[in-house]
Order: C-alpha cells, then sequence, then structure tokens
C-alpha cells in the first residue's frame, strides 16, 4: 500500500491504465483532493505528535481504498453513467424472456434507410452543428486572448511586472480550455476532464513558471486556440453555405410554382425550371440537406478527438 | 478436514464481499443524494465522506475512494450540480449541491427503498403473503 499521495497516484494511473484519459484524469484529481485534505487534517490533528501522522495518513489511504478498487470504481460509474437502483442481475432461473431476440434481428441492426436519414433525428447531429456555428465566436475570443497575451507577455518580459502577467496569462489558458472542454463535452459529447492540473503546493514564481513551461499541454492548448480560429471560420462558411444550399433547392420549387415567378437570374433575365424538374430539386435538396448533416457529424467527431488530443494530458 | 474449513470460510467471505458490492451499487446513491440534500450549502467530497464516516462509525464498509466517481455519476445524471473552488491548502475543491430534480428524484427513490425494505424484512420474516 502507497505511503504517500504521488506513489498513491502513481499506482491509480497504473490501475487505470487503456481507460479514457479523461476518465483517468478524473479519478487523479478526485484522489488528489481527498488525499490532500486528509493529510492537511491529520498534520492539523497530530502537529504534537509528528510521529504518529505517516501511520494514520496510511490508514486513511486504506479507507480511501487500494488503487485497484478505485479505479474498479470509476471503470464501473463509466460503463453505467445511469444512476438509480439499477438491476444488473440475471433472469431468475426458470424465467424466459418473453421475446427472445435474434442476434442479427433486423432491429438490432439498422439497415442503410435508416443509417442515411437516422441523422435527420439524432439530437448529437444538432449539437455538433451548434459547436460548428459557435466554434467561429470562441475561436475568434481565444485567437484574440492567445496572440494577445503571448504578445504582451514577450514585450512585459524584460519588466518586472512580466512574470506575473505571464503566470496570468496561462492561468487564463488553462481556464480557456476547461470552458472549452465543457462547451465540447456538452455539445460533441466527448468526455472532457472537470478541472485542470493543480500546481505543486508552496513553491516560488520561479518554480509554477518551470512547472507550467514544462507541462505539454499548456502549448498545445494554445495551439488550439489560435487554430480554433482558422478551423471555426470554415467550420461556420462550411455549415451555411451547405444547409442554405440545399434549404434554397427546397424551397425554390414551391416558391416557384406560388409566385409565377422564377428567382434564378441568368443574366438576361430569370430561369424558369421546367414543371417536371420541381419535384427532383426537392429531392436533390433534401438530399444535399442530409448528406451535409452527416459531414456536420462526423467533423464534430473528428474535433471532438482533436480537441480531447490538445487539451486533454495525456500521460 | 482442516483445509475444508478453511475453503469453506473463504466461500463465504468472497459471497459477503459480492453481496456486499451489489448492494452498494444502488444504495450509495441514495445515501450520497440524501446527505447533500441535508446540507445548508454546497459540500466537497472529503466533507462528504468524513459526514458518512461520522454516520456509520466503525463499520463503514464503502471505500471512500469509490464515492468519487458515484458523485461524478450522480452530476451527470442532472441529480447533483457541482463548480470548482480553489482552496487554500492543495488542488481546487469540487463543490456539489442538490438540483430540483434530483430533490424530485430523491422523494421517489425514499419511497423506493421504503417498499423494497418492507418486502425484504416481509420476507426475511416469512410473513409474506
Amino acid at each position: 500500500m502507497a505511503r504517500d499521495i504521488d506513489t498513491y497516484l502513481r499506482e491509480l494511473r497504473g490501475a487505470l491504465e487503456g481507460a479514457d484519459p479523461a476518465l483517468v484524469q478524473d479519478a487523479l484529481y478526485d484522489a488528489e483532493e481527498h488525499l490532500r485534505s486528509e493529510l492537511a487534517s491529520i498534520t492539523e490533528r497530530f502537529k504534537d505528535r509528528p510521529m504518529e501522522i505517516a501511520g494514520e495518513f496510511e490508514a486513511a489511504i486504506g479507507r480511501y481504498g487500494s488503487p485497484l478498487e478505485v479505479a474498479a470504481a470509476y471503470r464501473g460509474a463509466d460503463e453505467a453513467p445511469a444512476v438509480g437502483l439499477q438491476s444488473t442481475a440475471e433472469p431468475a432461473v426458470g424465467v424466459r424472456p418473453a421475446v427472445e431476440l435474434q442476434p442479427a434481428s433486423p432491429l438490432a441492426r439498422p439497415g442503410l434507410w435508416r443509417r442515411f436519414f437516422g441523422v435527420v433525428v439524432d439530437t448529437g447531429t444538432y449539437l455538433a452543428l451548434a459547436y460548428l456555428l459557435l466554434s467561429l465566436v470562441t475561436g475568434t475570443v481565444f485567437f484574440t486572448i492567445v496572440v494577445t497575451g503571448i504578445s504582451v507577455s514577450g514585450g512585459f518580459l524584460i519588466l518586472i511586472i512580466g512574470i506575473p502577467f505571464f503566470l496570468g496569462f496561462l492561468a487564463v489558458v488553462r481556464a480557456l480550455s476547461l470552458a472549452e472542454g465543457r462547451i465540447v463535452e456538452k455539445l460533441l459529447g466527448i468526455r472532457m476532464p472537470r478541472r485542470s492540473r493543480s500546481e505543486p503546493r508552496g513553491t516560488g514564481l520561479g518554480d509554477r513558471i518551470r512547472f507550467w513551461m514544462k507541462d505539454r499541454r499548456t502549448w498545445t492548448a494554445m495551439l488550439y486556440m489560435i487554430l480554433l480560429l482558422p478551423l471555426g471560420i470554415a467550420y461556420f462558411t462550411l455549415s451555411v453555405t451547405g444547409l442554405a444550399g440545399g434549404l434554397w433547392l427546397v424551397v425554390l420549387p414551391f416558391v416557384q410554382v406560388a409566385t409565377g415567378h422564377s428567382y434564378v437570374d441568368i443574366g438576361d433575365g430569370w430561369y424558369q425550371f421546367p414543371v417536371w424538374s420541381l419535384p427532383l430539386l426537392v429531392i436533390a435538396g433534401v438530399l444535399v440537406i442530409v448528406l451535409m448533416l452527416h459531414l456536420v457529424r462526423s467533423i464534430g467527431r473528428a474535433h471532438g478527438g482533436f480537441a480531447k488530443a490538445m487539451l486533454v494530458r495525456l500521460d | 478436514m482442516d483445509s475444508d474449513t478453511t475453503h469453506q470460510a473463504e466461500v463465504i467471505a468472497a459471497s459477503v464481499r459480492k453481496f456486499q458490492k451489489e448492494l452498494n451499487a444502488g444504495t450509495v446513491s441514495l445515501v450520497l443524494l440524501t446527505l447533500v440534500a441535508g446540507t445548508s450549502g454546497p459540500v466537497y467530497g472529503y466533507q462528504i465522506a468524513k459526514e458518512l464516516e461520522a454516520v456509520s462509525g466503525e463499520g463503514l464498509q464503502i471505500k471512500q475512494g469509490t464515492l468519487y466517481p458515484v458523485l461524478r455519476s450522480l452530476e451527470a445524471s442532472g441529480l447533483l450540480s457541482s463548480h470548482v473552488e480553489p482552496s487554500v491548502s492543495g488542488p481546487p475543491r469540487r463543490y456539489y449541491r442538490i438540483t430540483d430534480p434530483g430533490h424530485q428524484a430523491l422523494a421517489v427513490w425514499k419511497s423506493t427503498w421504503v417498499g423494497t425494505r418492507d418486502f425484504i424484512d416481509g420476507v426475511l420474516e416469512g410473513h409474506l403473503g
């Protein structure tokens, strides 16, 4: 059994090997928060008998649970996020399920048709769309803050306020990457960590700067924030033009029939689509919209993976 | 003969552990939700663990490290909400509070629990039917 926090965290990380990195990070933060609170409370209570602190703390680690037990609890909670009195018991002997599902029944595996149009009723698609539209705004804000922060820090470094300013800037970057993590998790459904890495206690300004400079995530997070501006512009433009184009194809025939006027300017007049082609235009428009929604959902997934790689510490 | 009794003791001990684990799976959520609901302000994990320790005394069958994933899962299902605050000692702390759906769910959970408990007591005492 580990005797100090760092050893315990290392063992816990080992026990969680192969798990989702964001889950590992959550588990490590929870353990660190708890054990540090224990250590502070024990140190306070036993300040007259310092010889007993080590033993008390070891007992506290025992109460927290072995790395294996704790790791199993996190893995279990992640697999079944729904709470309540969930029954995982096997049906009693002699009780048969009313319907025996065939493994390859058509219900179990959606057909091509459902897979193609299923995207329209998938809430995740619209959340991803919301993310892609929002990324233009967040991208602009992040880009401005990071570029300003880097250049102003660079200018201040020759002054005495340079170092505190740079530390403050790093703290802002961490807060922003947590905020972006929340957005990514809510809208793209990718699990992201809930809190930032904590710095070592009781160290001087220089040590703190070194700690954050050595953390690879500080730099990948800044790079992510800079890249989010061009990405956000591309995402926004693509989704708006694509969906507007599809919508235009769907609406145009109805407008042409209702008003008797066409809205397709071909230079020396207005082009009227022949009547027989109008249903085809509507079908084409629907196809464009569904394909766009597929594209939106795929970009959302890809971006979620990218955000995770850049914002989550993987070590 | 001796190895037979040791083997039996092992079987029983393993079955007790498994039984306790399966019981905890549902009841820990109920206990944690009740504890968070019972506090006046937001509480952090360590406080909850200590309170649980005080309530249950030495007979605590739950490792404190297994409480945190349950808190997170209660939050993920919207029954608790949380925020992070920096602390003087050590890393920032995550404070939990119960949400409105959490209060409503807790009321239903309590009655489910009472029903389950009465039913099991009935079975154990042989008063069924």
